[in-house]
């Protein structure tokens, strides 16, 4: 049995570290031939080892693991585990019609109490109070941020400077909603690809002439 | 479940920060005062500690409410309504509960405890503490504590089917009217009682404050028994009898000289000096220097071998850590070489037919499943261990 001479694939480089033609075997390949192949080496970090086998699970411990494991299908069901979401098909597939993923319960959905999350994450649970969000972002002006400031303090006391904060630490706590907002914004600053076309001679230029291709581009 | 503490009300002063509560409760206090002095701060930190105190003491019964009248009245839950013998406390359905792990953890703890008794001495001395263990459980709200809430061997003789006792498992001292008699039940169980507060783990131990020959189990003694008992083990699975041996005489005994522990443990000086010397790379014995002379001469000091339990408990949680790494390393890996197979079981036709694989696919999802199940129960092993050194 591959499991019995060497210490077996358990402290070993397993999948990662195998050798340039090792890496065209397949593994149930490697299971047969044992892992001399691997291991022909006795060094110092994978010694011979002789590694005792666990005693069978008994009649408790295999209930255990069945509950354990419905738990664990429990938590992957519910909303709360979140995945990301599959990457788009390529090709239209066969199997793709029984590859259906089961649409879970949205977060939105569980009843939830707003007295339960901290203050600053009021406007941004309830969609009513959304608008003020984004008002301290929008323009770079400073005179127009000044107007906004004051026309906000005019319209509700104290709880404009609240709403300031707010809009200004939009960080790690978007929800799915305005998940798109956001990124939409990213794309639209990292719109400089000049680097690219004025740096990134792409070999074109070299034959022809020097001269030409790289003249006025750099800055 | 909410009577039996397994789940625990949530309130919104739970999502906002206790140092903020406190903060609040402290301003709230100091607002009494005009001017404050060393002490009147004090004073303030104090009062507002205990107020804090108080309010989380007075979440036991919150969410629930007792019923006024009808006990087949309709906002019950459905699992009372089948027994017979509902409470007369109803869950408050606009509250938000959350599981207390706690109470689960002292489940846990009471059923390894039970098992130990049941491998040290017998069945039966498992059941005596169970039922001691019974007695107390809705009492017991903190894991740290030292004793459980104590019983009278009375409260036992009643917790225990009367069979269990009459099986002669233990001996005791003949009546001297009658030689013949069967030990009546009130003695068999005093008699273990006695032996279990005898015994060297230290199960039970008397409390006699009430003067009512009450007894109660020894948590803290059976922390420090447990652990030794763990540690042990793996010392003699590891390095053999004779260096186990030479642990457990360092342990007992405290700091000794090479000769005097080659002189306990039997064994010949060179053989001794070996494994002592084992011990010391594996970080299981240390040695202390206590010199003879001011210069520090290595000929002239004594040299005592020790066991720092506590650094040793430290590195045994650590390593058991990496062991359940290791074994969640495997799992991965094993499903990761065979993910075709699983891409293929979460397609809908094969769940609903499992016809539809091969041969070699449901030998495959057989092997599978037993890898998985042997890897979880000893992951599930090895978390017994890190209960007993971490949460215990």
């Amino acid at each position: 049995m591959s499991r019995g001479g060497r210490g077996g694939f358990r402290g070993g480089g397993g999948g990662g570290a195998q050798s340039g033609a090792m890496q065209l075997v397949s593994f149930d390949l490697l299971k047969d031939l044992g892992s001399g192949s691997l291991f022909n080496v006795q060094t110092a970090l994978f010694p011979e080892m002789d590694v005792p086998m666990a005693r069978k699970p008994n009649n408790s411990e295999a209930t255990q693991w069945k509950h354990k494991d419905e738990c664990i299908q429990l938590i992957q069901a519910s909303p709360f585990y979140l995945v990301p979401p599959p990457p788009p098909p390529d090709i239209e597939r066969y199997s793709d019609r029984y590859k259906k993923r089961k649409t879970k319960q949205s977060l939105r959905e569980i009843r939830s109490d707003m007295d339960y999350f901290p203050e600053e994450l009021h406007s941004i649970l309830d969609p009513n109070k959304r608008k003020r969000r984004k008002m301290a972002n929008g323009s770079g002006d400073a005179y127009a941020q000044l107007q906004a400031l004051m026309e906000m303090e005019g319209k509700d006391g104290g709880e404009g400077k609240d709403d300031d904060e707010d809009g200004e630490k939009k960080e790690g706590d978007n929800p799915e909603e305005d998940y798109g907002d956001d990124y939409e914004d990213e794309e639209d600053l990292v719109d400089d690809n000049d680097y690219a076309q004025n740096y990134f001679d792409n070999g074109e230029g070299d034959d022809i002439d020097d001269d030409d291709g790289d003249g006025g581009d750099y800055f | 479940m909410a009577a039996a503490g397994c789940i625990t009300a949530v309130l919104p002063e739970h999502s906002r920060s206790s140092t903020d509560r406190y903060l609040a409760a402290e301003e709230k206090e100091a607002e009494k005062y005009m001017i404050a002095t060393a002490k009147d701060l004090q004073a303030i930190k104090a009062a507002a500690h205990a107020q804090i105190e108080a309010e989380t003491s007075m979440q036991e019964g919150i969410g629930m409410k007792r019923k006024a009248e009808d006990l087949l009245g309709p906002a019950t839950k459905k699992h009372a309504r089948k027994d017979g013998d509902e409470p007369d406390i109803e869950v408050d359905p606009d509250v938000f509960f959350a599981i207390n792990y706690e109470k689960y953890t002292m489940m846990f703890r009471n059923n390894a405890i039970v098992d130990y008794a049941t491998e040290r001495i017998n069945h039966t001395a498992g059941q005596v503490v169970k039922a001691f263990l019974d007695h107390g459980k809705a009492k017991m709200k903190n894991l740290r504590e030292e004793d459980s809430p104590s019983a009278s061997p009375i409260h036992i003789v009643n917790m225990i089917p009367s069979e269990m006792l009459t099986q002669d498992d233990i001996v005791l001292q003949p009546d001297p009217l009658d030689p013949n008699k069967k030990p009546g039940l009130q003695e068999v169980v005093r008699a273990y009682i006695m032996l279990l507060k005898t015994d060297q783990a230290g199960f039970v131990k008397s409390k006699d404050e009430m003067g009512a020959n009450q007894f109660a189990i020894n948590f803290a003694k059976l922390r420090d028994s447990m652990k030794r008992r763990v540690f042990e083990g793996i010392i003699r699975e590891k390095y053999g009898v004779a260096t186990c041996r030479i642990a457990r005489i360092l342990i007992e005994k405290g700091k000794l000289d090479e000769s005097q522990v080659q002189k306990l443990a039997m064994l010949p000086p060179k053989e001794a000096r070996e494994k002592l010397a084992l011990l010391h790379t594996k970080g299981i014995v240390e040695i202390q220097e206590v010199p003879r002379s001011a210069d520090r001469a290595p000929a002239r000091t004594f040299f005592l071998w020790y066991v720092p339990l506590e650094k040793c408990y430290q590195e045994l949680l650590v390593d058991a850590y990496r062991v359940i790494l290791n074994l969640q390393q495997r799992k991965k890996e094993e499903l990761k070489i065979r993910s075709r197979l699983l891409d293929k079981l979460s397609r809908e036709d094969v769940i609903q037919n499992m016809d539809l694989l091969g041969e070699a696919d449901k030998a495959e999802l057989s092997q599978m499943q037993k890898v998985i199940q042997r890897l979880e129960t000893s992951k599930k092993r090895m978390d017994d261990i890190v209960m007993i050194f971490r949460d215990f």
